[in-house]
């Protein structure tokens, strides 16, 4: 059996490759699998044509076959999330001429609007804000979806990433302020 | 007060629910995982013994016809060379086809004349895994 819940990653996989004891690998799974999820998932994007779930499991299949790389000269879990990050970009990349295009059944009635026209206005709007956070650069675009659409803080976007908070602030910024520039080009008003 | 632009970005954002893992996340890619591990070297070993068992049993019938054959020498000379040469390399054409179409291009070199290119095939392929030189390196 494994070790303990309280031995820290780095021993856990030293032991895994001594062992390769399939509990221990079980262990590093269940401790990072909800974080590593909501990468992916933040990477992907709502729109994205790929399943979380399943890059999620292509993730931590490769790092067992990539296991022996880790050097120990960073902490796994920096090591992990930046594996996952990487991955997962490659993948939305290769799947990109599928997500261009942000589906129309995603932006479907919108519960703010108060008739049809006002209904049909705001599918528009965020119809062409979906396609303008779509493009954004693909850092800004995942610290978007992490911090907007899964609701984590800057705190844990920053340790997940590897970066100092004011980073992921100054990301969130950066990101405001390109969708309101290019929002403006697209006629949305009321963004100021 | 909450600025228009996040407003709007979470309303965007909203119109699909953040998704969540599966309850048997682990349990999938621990069964990934063991499917592939023995997939890997069980699959290379037993093409090996089944290469070696096909090799005897190709060696064993072709002594038994070629010694009953009331062939010239010549004749039979050229089937021991047919047999030595294409079994061979028939089987590890099943087993490594690049390596195969590698060892045939090097065979085809004097009699094409000029020295060819080495084959793209026949190169040693790069590892997909990067080594990583420093700590900065990212994984793949």
């Amino acid at each position: 059996m494994g070790s303990p819940p309280g031995t820290d990653d780095e021993a856990v996989v030293a032991a895994y490759r001594r062992t390769r004891d399939p509990d221990l690998f079980r262990l590093l799974v269940e401790r990072h699998q909800e974080r590593v999820f909501r990468l992916v998932a933040s990477i992907l994007g709502p729109f994205a044509d790929l399943d979380a779930e399943e890059l999620t499991q292509e993730v931590f299949v490769r790092v067992h076959e990539r296991l022996d790389t880790f050097r120990g000269e960073a902490r796994f879990s920096t090591w992990l999330y930046r594996l996952t990050y990487n991955r997962t970009i490659d993948r939305r990349r290769r799947a990109r001429l599928r997500t261009e295009h942000v589906p129309s059944e995603s932006l479907e009635e919108s519960a703010t609007s108060t008739g049809p026209l006002e209904a049909a206005l705001d599918r528009e709007r965020e119809r062409v804000v979906a396609r303008l956070i779509e493009g954004l650069p693909e850092l800004y675009r995942s610290v978007v979806h992490m911090h907007y659409w899964m609701d984590q803080s800057i705190d844990e976007i920053a340790e997940t990433l590897g970066i100092p908070a004011g980073t992921v602030k100054s990301y969130l910024s950066r990101a405001r302020q390109r969708l309101r520039e290019q929002a403006r080009v697209q006629g949305i008003q009321g963004l100021e | 007060m909450e600025d228009p632009v996040e407003r709007l970005i979470r309303r965007t954002l909203g119109r699909r629910a953040p998704p969540k893992p599966g309850p048997m996340l682990a349990d999938d890619v621990l069964r990934r995982v063991a499917a592939r591990q023995p997939a890997a070297g069980g699959r290379r070993g037993a093409s090996r013994r089944w290469l070696m068992a096909s090799w005897l049993m190709t060696a064993a019938a072709s002594i038994e016809v070629l010694a009953r054959l009331p062939w010239s020498d010549g004749a039979r000379t050229l089937a021991w060379g047919l047999a030595l040469v294409l079994v061979p390399l028939a089987y590890s054409a099943a087993l490594w086809p690049d390596r195969a179409l590698g060892f045939l291009v090097l065979c085809a070199r004097p009699l094409l004349g000029g020295p060819l290119d080495e084959p793209a095939a026949a190169s040693p392929r790069w590892p997909s895994g990067h080594r990583s030189r420093g700590a900065s390196r990212a994984p793949s």
